[in-house]
């Protein structure tokens, strides 16, 4: 039997819970406002790529456009990869580079080749998806990573057609940008590992400005994407992604 | 008493018998007459195909491209190239030295991946180095500097290649990054070495250097000799070469002592001398059989040469010159049956390409048997040897017959 005297404690606990019970997001919701963070209706980037391995050390640099999800075109502006393209259509890739006559188009297990011998594949930058479309989402609770607070979302994959069977993100929860990415294969090994250093925020959106993808599968290699400037909704030249126009 | 004269008689005394021993002998001498010839036949075209297609007599490398060579380390590289080969040339014994660069590519063709290997090399020098142009089966060899280039035929069959068409190669530079380059198919080749006509192309080195980002560097420097007796000193030579203009980078090994294909093939002879032994011993068995036979066949004899005052000792080198004889007379005819099986042979050459398909060996789909002195004389003396040798322990049994016991046999 309650006590007359408990009763507003009790009130008031039942109420914080309904509270807190309403605001917790699903794990669905949290990878929407991921998405919703990243996707902009069309972005202009330059920056720097500086990638490292047993040999040593070496920097590209890049001018990025991107057209909501489906499309994007990077061009390399380093001096050893000048006028290199990667033109992203849906999910086709094409690359063009200077002195060859015709664009490859890259498909199947083509795309597990790195791009300029980084830790990233073009598989990386395929597709145009939503994550809900390619994965189920569990959540796996909160953790702190770097004294950061976030959601700790499991991915885990409807189809066998995906770069990766399972991902593990920690998601800031009050920007929701990833701040870390586990990359696995079905056997739970870790291929890839991507953490974002640094962010910028930009209207309303939070930018990765400094993340450093590893491939665990590789002996002392790293690459770090460093973003130098970045806008949103810039004016992108028209053709900028035809198939043709990556020869202009 | 003439024991030889004795031999011979007795030999002629049962042709047949004889000539099946011969016959014996005959075989196994002319099979080990070819099989050396054939051996040697291959050893020479495998060196001659991996000094002229891979390593040269010397190859100059960074001491460090071994190690990654799976990854085809194209900046693993030597620098100032074509000053090294000037001067490499202008040694006493250096023949010639060609640059080379090998490397991974792979071309992306209506929806198919094909994964080749390519060698950007200098046309014109590889003319005398590796008698280029002897296997050009269709075209031409391309211009320096041009983007043309020659094509194993199996690879072009392979890709859909026909003169004239263009295939775009995508391949990791020596920045370890990634470029491409759209090549135009001028010659169509059939290279020695049979594994190339399926992967292989070769293209203009100034092409490659600049598909690689290799500037004026390349990833192999070839040597031949002008006598291989020189070959030490040549590598002293270069060494001090590199030394002198401060290239601590660069390997120089001699090609003996790099590819394991050629030491494989070391212990095949050797493997082969056994197979040889083992093949005369069981033709001496034969020998060893009809010799038997003819001890029990003969005891009357026996007995009665041994009551006539012939030792034991002289019974038995009768019976041994029997043998010896004989085996002369086999081991002539085998070896003289095959020189004449190998000679011909060795002019137009036997085709191994349908047994030699799908296998990564630097040897040519024809081989030609060569005759030297181990696979005549020697075989002929080797043959004669072991056909001897095998009459010992049958005849010894004739040494110890008493005259009384073998007369009763009667």
């Amino acid at each position: 039997m309650y006590s007359i005297r408990k009763a507003p404690v009790i009130s008031v606990m039942f109420i914080f819970l309904l509270t807190s019970m309403a605001a917790a997001l699903t794990p669905e919701q949290i990878v929407r406002k991921l998405e919703a963070n990243l996707l902009y209706p069309a972005s202009r980037s330059k920056g720097t790529i500086i990638i490292t391995d047993r040999f040593g050390e070496r920097r590209s640099s890049y001018i990025s456009y991107t057209s909501g999800s489906d499309k994007s075109m990077v061009e390399f502006t380093g001096k050893e990869e000048s006028g290199q393209k990667i033109l992203r259509l849906k999910d086709e890739l094409y690359l063009y580079y200077p002195d060859a006559e015709e664009v490859i188009r890259l498909q199947g297990a083509a795309l597990k080749q790195s791009v300029l011998g980084s830790d990233m594949s073009y598989d990386d930058m395929a597709g145009d998806k939503s994550i809900l479309d390619s994965y189920s989402v569990y959540s796996e609770g909160e953790e702190t990573i770097d004294g950061t607070n976030c959601y700790k979302i499991a991915l885990k994959a409807k189809t066998r057609d995906v770069a990766y069977q399972k991902q593990i993100m920690w998601i800031n929860k009050e920007t929701f940008l990833y701040v870390k990415i586990l990359q696995l294969a079905k056997s739970d090994k870790i291929l890839k590992e991507i953490t974002v250093n640094k962010t910028r925020k930009i209207n309303s959106h939070t930018i990765p400005v400094d993340m450093i993808i590893r491939d665990t599968l590789k002996k002392k290699s790293s690459t770090e994407f460093i973003i130098d400037t970045f806008e949103i909704n810039p004016v992108i030249p028209e053709g900028t992604f035809d198939l043709q126009g990556l020869c202009w | 008493m003439n024991l030889s004269k004795i031999a011979l008689r007795n030999i002629r005394r049962n042709t047949k018998r004889s000539i099946l021993s011969a016959t014996a002998i005959t075989v196994a001498a002319l099979t080990i007459v070819f099989m050396f010839a054939l051996i040697h036949g291959m050893i020479l075209n495998m060196e001659w195909n991996i000094t002229s297609y891979i390593t040269g007599e010397i190859r100059l490398r960074n001491r460090e491209y071994d190690k990654n060579e799976m990854m085809s380390p194209v900046f693993l590289n030597i620098r100032d190239a074509e000053i090294k080969i000037k001067k490499i040339e202008e040694l006493p014994d250096a023949a010639i030295a060609v640059p080379r660069i090998p490397f991974y590519a792979v071309v992306y063709k209506n929806g198919e991946s094909f994964n080749i290997n390519g060698v950007g090399l200098d046309f014109e020098k590889e003319k005398k180095f590796q008698d280029l142009g002897g296997y050009i089966k269709k075209g031409h060899i391309p211009v320096k500097g041009s983007n043309g280039v020659v094509i194993g035929y199996k690879l072009a069959e392979k890709m859909g290649l026909t003169l004239g068409s263009k295939f775009t190669v995508l391949t990791t530079t020596a920045y370890r990054s990634s470029n491409a380059m759209t090549f135009r198919v001028e010659g169509i080749a059939s290279f020695g070495i049979g594994g190339l006509n399926g992967s292989t192309f070769y293209a203009s080195l100034p092409r490659i250097q600049r598909l690689l980002k290799e500037k004026d560097a390349v990833t192999a420097i070839l040597v031949k000799v002008s006598d291989r007796k020189k070959l030490k000193s040549t590598v002293q030579q270069i060494r001090r070469l590199l030394m002198e203009a401060g290239d601590n980078s660069t390997g120089v090994k001699v090609y003996t002592s790099l590819d394991t294909t050629l030491s494989l093939m070391g212990i095949a002879q050797f493997s082969y001398d056994i197979i040889a032994l083992i093949f005369f011993i069981l033709a001496s068995t034969v020998i060893v059989n009809t010799t038997m036979m003819v001890i029990f066949e003969r005891m009357k004899e026996i007995g009665t040469i041994s009551a006539m005052g012939m030792t034991g000792g002289q019974i038995q080198r009768l019976f041994f010159l029997e043998a010896f004889y004989i085996g002369i007379l086999g081991a002539l005819a085998g070896v003289i049956i095959g020189i004449g099986i190998t000679l011909p042979l060795s002019r137009t050459g036997i085709n191994f390409g349908a047994a030699m398909q799908g296998v990564d060996f630097e040897v040519s789909d024809i081989i030609k048997p060569v005759l030297t002195i181990k696979s005549t004389i020697g075989v002929f003396i080797y043959s004669v040897a072991v056909s001897s040798l095998a009459t010992i322990f049958p005849t010894r049994k004739t040494a110890h017959v008493e005259p009384v016991e073998a007369l009763k046999s009667i």
